[in-house]
C-alpha cells in the first residue's frame, strides 16, 4: 500500500522547481533551545544519529524533495554524500524503525511545518527572511 | 356398499387391496410430504438466514475494508502536510487520487488539528469545520451510523479516524473522514427474489426497507425484532431468515431476508402435486393388476358356480367343471368333479332302487293278498284248533264233573240202597199187618157189647171216619210200595249210570243205557211226553258205556227241553253195517237254520244263563267222534228235531286215543 504512495510522491517531486545553486538557511521551531548548529551537528541530525535536542524534545528534520536544488545543495554541503547513497541510507534507517527526514515540497511548506511542529528543523532558501523560526545555520 | 361388496369376492379383493394401497400410499405420501416440507422449510429458512448473514457480512466487509484503507490513509506521510495547511495541495491531490484510484463512491475529508477542513476528495475547496458527528476518537476508525450529510447531500454513513504525525505518534495533526452514500449500502442489499430489511434492534429502527415500498408498522417491526420465522409485512406474508453473526463495526445492525411465502411454499405444493400424480400413476396399474388378479381368482370360481348352479337347477349330474389351473381352485374343481361323479353314481343307484321299490310296491298288493289268504287259512286252522282245544277242555271239565258226580251218585245210591231196601221189603208186611188190623177192627165191631160202649166206640169210629182210613191206608201203602219201588228203580239206575263213567271199553246193551237215562229223566217226561221206543239193535256194543250214556243223557234231555207241553219222543236203535245207529226224534220247536251250524260249538247255548253250559252237545260230539262215529242233525222249525248217532260196533283196529 505504501509503495504506490512513494512512487506518487516521487512523481510529484519530479514536477518540482529545478535545482538552483543557492544559499540555504537552516531553521528550527522557535521552541528549540539550541541557538546554532555546526554542519557536522546538522549532518548528524539529518543522518538520524542525533534525535533529541540538547534542551529536550525530539528532533523532527524536514527535507526537500529529491529533485529540488535546495536539497542537492544541502546534501552536497552538509551531508556530503551522493543522493543515491543517502536514499539507501534513509531507507535502511526507515526499516530500522527510525523516521527519515520528512519531505516538504516548497519553502513555504517547510517554513509552515517548522513553525508549527515543535522540535522541527528544516532548511529554506536564504532569499527570504523567515518569520517565527530560529535560524540555526547558514549553508554553505 | 356392504351388499355391493358382499356379492363378489373380486370386489372384496379389489376393495381390500385398494384400501391397503390407499392407506400405504397416504401414509407414505404424508410422511414424504411432511419430510419434504420440513426440509424445504428448513432449507428455505437456512437459505434466508445465510442470505441475511451474507448481506450483513458484505456490508461489514465493505465497511471493514474502507476502515482498513482509512487507517492506512491516516498513516500516509503526506498527512503531515495538514500541519502546514496543505500549502502544496499534496493532501488534496492525494485524496482525489485515492478516490479515483479506489473507485470510491463517497468522499474523503481531511481536517487539521484545529478541526478546519484542509482537503477533500473533490477538486474544489470549501471552508468548513469538522462536524461534531464526525469527531474521531483516537487512532482507530469510528463508524458513524446513517445520517444526513452535514455539508448537504443525501443520507450517508461515515468512518472517522484521528491522524497522528508520522514522526511523533503523540502529535495529533487532524481527522480523516470517509463518507459513504447510503444508496451504495442499500445497493448491496438488493436481491431479486427476496426482500432484505436492515434494522436496528435497540431502537427498532428500520434502516433499509429493501424494495418494500409501504411503510412498515410498529408491530411488524416487533415481529422482526422477535425473529419470527413467518411474518406479515404490508399485508404480504413472508418467510424470514435473520442474520446471526456479530460484526465489529455494525454491532446493532441486523438483516432480515424475507421471501414471499407463496414463492417459498411453491416447491412444497409442487411436491404435493407430484405426490398426488404419483399416487394416481401407481393407483391405475395397481387397480388394473388387482382387477386382473381378482378376475383370475374368481373366474374359475364363477365357472364352478355356474356348473354347480346348472346342476342344481337342471339336476343334470353329468356336467363337469373345467379344470383351468393346477392351484387350489383347480383342486377344488377336481374335487367337485369327483363329488359330482359320486353323486351321479349314487343317483343312478337310487334310481335303480326306486325302480326296484316301485316293482316291489306293485307286487306287494298281490303278495299281501297271498299272505292275507295264508293268514286267513292259518287263522281258520287256528280257530279250528282253538275250537278243538275248547271242546277238549269242555269235555275234560265235563268228564271230571261227571266223574265226581258219578262217584257222588254212586255213593248216594249205595247209601240209599239199604234204607230203600228196608222200606221196599217192609211194605208187604205193612199191608198184611194193616189188613189184619182192619179185619180185627171189623170183628171187634161185630162183637156184642153194651150199647153205651158200642155207641162210644161207634162214635169214635165215626169221628175217625174209619172207612176212609181203611181205603186210604191201603192206597197209601200201595203208593208207598210204588214209591219205594220207584226209588229202588232210580237208585238202581243211578248205580248203573254211575258205572257208566268207567273208562274201560265194555260190551253193553245200548238200550239199557237209554232206559236208564229215561228213568233218570222220568219226572221230566211223565204225564207230558209220550216215549216211543223202537229198539231193533239189541246187541252188545263195545264202547265206553259211561260216555255213551252221557251222550244219550244230553241229547234226550235237550229233546225233552225242546218240547213245550205235551209231545212225543221217539227213540230208535238199529244196526247199519259196522255202525250202531240211535236216533232220537222229538216233536219240539226245532232249531233255526242259522243256528243249526253252531249247535256242536262249545259254549253255544240257547238257554238262559245257569240252565245250560253250552257244553253238552259239544262233549257228545267229541265222545261220538272218539268212538269212530258221528252225529247228524235234522230239524224243522215248529216240527221237531232228529239227532242220529252213529257209533262203531267195535272200535277201529287203529288205536283210538284213550282218555284214561
Amino acid at each position: 500500500m505504501r509503495v504506490p504512495i512513494y512512487l506518487l510522491l516521487a512523481l510529484v517531486a519530479m514536477w518540482g522547481n529545478p535545482a538552483r545553486a543557492e544559499e540555504l538557511l537552516v531553521i528550527a521551531n522557535s521552541g528549540v533551545e539550541v541557538s546554532s548548529l555546526s554542519l557536522e551537528e546538522l549532518a548528524a541530525i539529518y543522518l538520524l544519529k542525533v534525535t533529541t535536542w540538547q534542551g529536550g524534545g525530539n528532533i523532527v528534520p524536514v527535507n526537500r524533495e529529491a529533485s529540488s536544488g535546495a536539497r542537492t545543495v544541502f546534501s552536497d554541503a552538509v551531508l556530503r554524500q551522493p543522493p543515491n547513497a543517502l536514499n539507501a541510507y534513509w531507507n535502511q534507517m526507515h526499516f530500522k524503525g527510525r523516521v527519515p527526514p520528512l519531505v516538504q515540497e516548497s519553502d513555504q511548506a517547510v517554513l509552515a511545518f517548522v513553525q508549527k511542529v515543535p522540535g522541527a528543523i528544516g532548511y529554506v532558501n536564504a532569499s527570504h527572511a523567515p518569520q517565527n523560526v530560529k535560524v540555526l545555520a547558514r549553508v554553505p | 356398499m356392504n351388499t355391493w361388496l358382499a356379492r363378489s369376492i373380486g370386489r372384496k379383493l379389489l376393495a381390500s387391496f385398494v384400501g391397503i394401497f390407499l392407506v400405504t400410499y397416504l401414509l407414505t405420501a404424508i410422511f414424504v410430504f411432511t419430510s419434504v416440507r420440513n426440509s424445504i422449510m428448513h432449507a428455505e429458512s437456512d437459505a434466508l438466514t445465510n442470505q441475511a448473514d451474507q448481506k450483513i457480512e458484505l456490508i461489514s466487509n465493505y465497511l471493514r475494508s474502507v476502515s482498513t484503507n482509512l487507517h492506512a490513509w491516516s498513516h500516509l506521510e503526506v498527512m503531515n502536510d495538514l500541519i502546514s495547511g496543505d500549502v502544496d495541495k499534496r493532501v488534496a491531490r492525494t485524496l482525489s487520487s485515492l478516490k479515483s484510484e479506489y473507485a470510491f463512491g463517497g468522499e474523503i475529508y481531511a481536517f487539521d488539528a484545529q478541526n478546519k477542513l484542509i482537503a477533500f476528495s473533490e477538486a474544489k475547496s470549501i471552508i468548513a469545520e469538522l462536524p461534531a458527528i464526525w469527531a474521531s476518537k483516537g487512532n482507530d476508525p469510528v463508524f458513524i451510523d446513517k445520517h444526513s450529510h452535514p455539508m448537504g447531500g443525501g443520507k450517508v454513513v461515515a468512518l472517522s479516524i484521528g491522524i497522528s504525525a508520522s514522526f511523533t505518534p503523540d502529535f495529533k495533526i487532524g481527522t480523516l473522514v470517509v463518507t459513504l452514500p447510503w444508496a451504495s449500502i442499500e445497493k448491496m442489499l438488493v436481491e431479486n427474489t427476496r426482500r432484505i430489511l436492515l434494522f436496528k434492534d435497540e431502537t427498532l429502527l428500520l434502516l433499509s426497507a429493501g424494495n418494500i415500498s409501504n411503510r412498515i408498522e410498529k408491530d411488524e417491526m416487533q415481529a422482526l425484532w422477535e425473529r419470527t420465522p413467518e411474518l406479515v409485512v404490508s399485508s404480504t406474508r413472508y418467510v424470514a431468515g435473520y442474520s446471526e453473526k456479530h460484526h465489529v463495526l455494525l454491532d446493532d445492525w441486523h438483516v432480515a431476508a424475507l421471501k414471499d411465502a407463496s414463492l417459498a411454499y411453491q416447491p412444497i405444493w409442487e411436491v404435493a402435486l407430484k405426490l398426488v400424480g404419483l399416487g394416481l400413476m401407481l393407483a391405475i396399474p395397481i387397480v388394473l393388476a388387482i382387477r386382473w388378479l381378482s378376475r383370475l381368482l374368481t373366474e374359475p370360481v364363477e365357472s364352478l358356480t355356474g356348473v354347480v348352479s346348472g346342476i342344481s337347477y337342471s339336476g343334470d349330474l353329468s356336467k363337469r367343471a373345467e379344470i383351468v389351473s393346477r392351484d387350489e381352485l383347480g383342486t377344488l374343481a377336481q374335487v367337485f368333479n369327483n363329488m359330482a361323479e359320486n353323486l351321479q353314481n349314487s343317483s343312478k343307484e337310487r334310481e335303480n332302487f326306486v325302480a326296484e321299490l316301485e316293482l316291489l310296491n306293485k307286487t306287494l298288493e298281490q303278495r299281501v293278498q297271498e299272505r292275507t289268504k295264508e293268514l286267513e287259512s292259518a287263522n281258520t286252522e287256528l280257530t279250528g284248533a282253538i275250537d278243538n282245544l275248547r271242546a277238549a277242555q269242555g269235555q275234560l271239565v265235563h268228564s271230571e264233573k261227571m266223574a265226581s258226580l258219578g262217584q257222588l251218585v254212586a255213593g248216594v245210591a249205595h247209601e240209599l240202597n239199604n234204607p230203600i231196601g228196608f222200606i221196599y221189603a217192609n211194605f208187604p208186611h205193612l199191608e198184611e199187618y194193616t189188613n189184619d188190623l182192619l179185619e180185627l177192627i171189623e170183628k171187634l165191631r161185630q162183637l156184642p157189647m153194651d150199647e153205651a160202649q158200642k155207641a162210644a166206640i161207634e162214635k169214635k169210629i165215626r169221628s175217625m171216619d174209619l172207612d176212609f182210613i181203611k181205603k186210604d191206608t191201603l192206597k197209601i201203602i200201595r203208593s208207598g210200595k210204588s214209591g219205594a219201588s220207584r226209588i229202588k228203580e232210580i237208585v238202581s239206575s243211578l248205580r248203573s249210570f254211575s258205572r257208566l263213567d268207567e273208562a274201560e271199553l265194555k260190551s253193553v246193551i245200548l238200550e239199557d243205557g237209554i232206559n236208564d237215562t229215561l228213568a233218570i229223566l222220568h219226572h221230566h217226561i211223565k204225564n207230558r211226553i209220550e216215549v216211543i221206543k223202537d229198539y231193533q239193535l239189541n246187541q252188545p256194543v263195545l264202547c265206553r258205556a259211561g260216555q255213551i250214556n252221557q251222550v244219550f243223557m244230553n241229547i234226550i234231555y235237550n229233546a225233552i227241553q225242546a218240547t213245550d207241553g205235551p209231545g212225543s219222543l221217539r227213540i230208535a236203535t238199529r244196526q247199519e253195517g259196522e255202525f250202531a245207529v240211535i236216533s232220537v226224534e222229538d216233536s219240539g220247536k226245532g232249531i233255526p237254520p242259522d243256528v243249526i251250524g253252531k249247535i256242536f260249538d262249545p259254549f253255544f247255548t240257547t238257554k238262559k244263563i245257569g240252565e245250560g253250559t253250552g257244553l253238552g252237545l259239544s262233549i257228545s260230539y267229541g265222545i261220538v267222534e272218539k268212538h269212530g262215529g258221528h252225529i247228524e242233525v235234522a230239524s224243522k222249525v215248529g216240527q221237531g228235531t232228529k239227532f242220529t248217532i252213529y257209533i262203531r260196533m267195535k272200535p277201529e283196529p287203529a288205536p283210538v286215543s284213550s282218555r284214561g
